[in-house]
């Protein structure tokens, strides 16, 4: 096990910057997980760590030792590739062995490791079986157990879900955290799902245009998203934004929108105090808004047409305007929200976000 | 297909008796064609077959169907092949020529193929193209200065003038054949490879090769039919009895000015061409199916 280091990291294809000055360090043990749109750079930054691409610039390092000139097979890595890239003339067996035998690793070895894989990924009774005679589920366990017996230093993982279907992805999904958990070997995990993302990663790293936007927790980038980019990407259904301007008192700093005012949350008060006048967004997640009653916390009410409503069963998703603005909102289900009538919706004072308009970064104590 | 009735569940489907017309004829017309194909692929052969067994008076009777025996069947002009003419000498010779020809491709084409195949250089796809091109310019151009080389490196009249030279049309065809062969096979493969401990060279052997099995036996077929075939180079670089392939040597000895020994020339024909078809229609069939499948997604 070890720890995974990019200094300055840089892969141009041509003309195209496909990751830009990327700077990580992932901690010994940690599950760490590339997020972004695609074509952001992910795969490519993955396949640099994994040495199947040459960087254009920067340095590796998989614990102490600058990897930069070593050879995928010399990198003590193993990898789980979005199509599995099993090999097809070989069993499930010789698959798992393959990379240990060309380490030379002893007969007893090697069994007792491809016994253990089976048993954590319930491989047992499929052993003697070519890939071409498994199901889909069954060969993304295969490609992760062949990643497991080779107990490297860390995994890299691009994508590995995204060809199984919805539930056996949730389901794959939680039994890669298990797994996770037992061996906590280091794991770059790539993926352009964020609920994959937030779910899994220990910590997150958000990419966007090659560029590595924030590198925190699941819960540092939904409560404190750096930028406009974060903030609208993590989340489901995106954040609600409304562009405005500091308002008020370097003591009582508010946003106006408009259509209505709200006051700056208190983390980025002082922020907004030195910067008044000048334009902002204001971000707002659609499960922080409520519709009034008599318990509702504190903020700025506003009175919303309801165009579309979606009905989930646990919730309803209900997109709302307010003037020419469209912003959406999760409600109860119960509410029954009618299409057409009109909505009380408080946004509370301490939920929003405030972002500077020209550098899109959020306004900081 | 097209002559399968459509079932749903346990119902056959009701046609409408103009709906059943039309699938009548578009069935017929669907054998037709499968059978006039079969009677220009077999045909030949079979003239070949009975040409070689039947005795001269059958053969040259007029009167008689000649399609079928009409006198019992004989080996005589098998015999005569074999004892009376350099035959199995020819025989060796051409499989002899074969195997090297084979060989010398396969270590030229694969690396080749894969180079191109899997590398990003500019132009690499324009070079596979180029590389075919040569294929098609006809050995009646080329064998006037290949002539020069084959006499200059002391090897005329000799079986191994044709080594050397038969390469020269079966590795553009061969490197072509096996570009398509190695694009086929995912990148993610070797690179799982690579991650799990090979070199690049090592995951061309452990992986590449192994799962482009179907491919590379095509293209020894493939490589030995084209040298089987050749008919110029072997005309112009040898002309010793001992050193001829069965298609030169059966030409020039069984016809004597207009003699022609039908007989013997279609058994020299029928020999070599069995076990060519045999590989064709067993080996590669198998081979081909079910090896690959199953590797991505
Ligand atoms: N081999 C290549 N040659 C040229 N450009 C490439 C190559 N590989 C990637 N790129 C470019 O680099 C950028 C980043 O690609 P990358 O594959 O890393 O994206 P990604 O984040 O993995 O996206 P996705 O979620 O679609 O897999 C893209 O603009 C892509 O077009
Ligand atoms: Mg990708």
């Amino acid at each position: 096990m070890a720890t995974v280091e990019l200094q300055h990291v840089t892969k141009r294809f041509g003309d195209v910057l496909a990751v830009n000055d990327l700077n990580l360090k992932i901690k010994d043990q940690e599950f760490l997980v590339f997020v972004g749109p695609s074509g952001c750079g992910k795969t490519t930054a993955l396949r640099m760590v994994a040495g199947l691409e040459q960087q254009s610039g920067g340095n590796i390092y998989i614990g102490d030792r600058l990897v930069n000139d070593v050879a995928p097979k010399d990198r003590d890595i193993a990898m789980v590739f979005q199509n599995y890239a099993l090999y097809p003339h070989m069993n499930v067996e010789q698959n798992l062995a393959f990379g240990l035998k060309l380490r030379h690793v002893g007969k007893a070895e090697i069994k007792r490791r491809i016994d253990g894989a089976a048993q954590i990924l319930a491989l047992g009774h499929l052993l003697k079986r070519r890939p071409r005679e498994l199901s889909g589920g069954q060969r993304q366990r295969v490609a992760v157990g062949r990643a497991i017996v080779r107990e490297p230093a860390a995994f890299l993982m691009d994508e590995p879900l995204s060809n199984l279907d919805a539930k056996l992805r949730i389901q794959t999904r939680a039994e890669i955290q298990k797994l996770h958990q037992r061996i906590r070997t280091t794991t770059i995990y790539v993926t352009h799902d964020q609920v994959e993302a937030m779910t899994m990663g220990e910590r997150i790293a958000v990419m966007h245009d090659g560029i590595l936007q924030q590198l925190d927790t699941p819960e540092a980038l939904y409560e404190r998203p750096a930028n406009l980019f974060v903030a609208g990407f993590i989340g489901s259904p995106a954040m609600n934004f409304f562009k405005g301007k500091i308002v008020g008192t370097p003591d009582a700093p508010l946003v106006d929108v408009g259509l209505f005012s709200v006051a700056v949350p208190s983390p980025q008060r002082a922020a907004a105090s030195r910067a008044l006048g000048s334009e902002v967004v204001y971000g707002v997640r659609p499960e922080h808004m409520f519709v009034r009653d008599g318990s509702s916390p504190e903020g700025v009410t506003v009175e919303a047409k309801v165009e579309v409503v979606e009905y989930l069963g646990y919730e309803e998703q209900v997109y709302c305007s307010l003037d020419s603005t469209s912003f959406n909102v999760r409600l109860p289900a119960q509410m029954r929200t009618h299409v057409g009538g009109r909505i009380p919706l408080t946004i509370p004072k301490d939920r929003g976000h405030v972002f500077d308009a020209k550098t899109e970064q959020a306004l900081a104590a | 297909m097209a002559s399968t009735d459509l079932v749903v569940g346990d119902f056959a489907i009701e046609h409408a008796p103009g709906h059943r017309m039309r699938r009548f004829f578009s069935s017929a017309a669907f054998w037709l064609t499968i059978g006039a194909f079969l009677l220009f692929a077999v045909f030949p052969v079979y003239w070949m077959f009975v040409t070689t067994f039947k005795q001269i008076n059958d053969l040259y009777s007029l009167d008689e169907n000649p399609l079928i025996f009409n006198l019992a069947p004989t080996l005589e002009h098998v015999q005569f092949l074999w004892d009376q003419t350099r035959y199995p000498t020819w025989l060796v010779n051409t499989v002899e020529i074969g195997v090297f020809t084979v060989i010398i491709t396969l270590l030229v084409s694969i690396p080749a193929a894969y180079a191109l195949a899997r590398s990003r250089f500019p132009g690499s796809g324009t070079l596979g193209i180029g590389i075919f091109l040569t294929y098609l310019i006809p050995p009646t151009l080329l064998f006037l200065p290949l002539s020069q080389i084959v006499v200059g490196l002391g090897l005329i009249n000799t079986r191994w003038s044709l080594v050397l030279v038969y390469p020269t049309f079966t590795i553009p065809f061969c490197t072509w054949l096996l570009m398509g062969f190695f694009r086929g096979v995912p990148r993610e493969m070797t690179e799982a490879a690579r991650v799990d401990g090979c070199s690049r060279l090592g995951a061309l052997f452990r992986v590449v090769l192994p799962v482009s099995l179907p491919g590379i036996l095509t293209v020894v077929i493939f490589a030995f039919t084209l040298t089987m075939q050749e008919y110029v180079y072997a005309l112009t670089f040898v002309s010793e009895q001992t050193e001829k392939t069965v298609t030169l040597g059966v030409s020039a000895d069984l016809i004597r000015g207009d003699v022609f020994a039908w007989s013997s020339l279609m058994a020299g024909a029928l020999i070599i061409s069995v076990p060519v078809a045999i590989a064709y229609n067993f080996f590669l069939d198998t081979f081909v199916k079910g090896i690959t499948g199953g590797a991505v997604k």
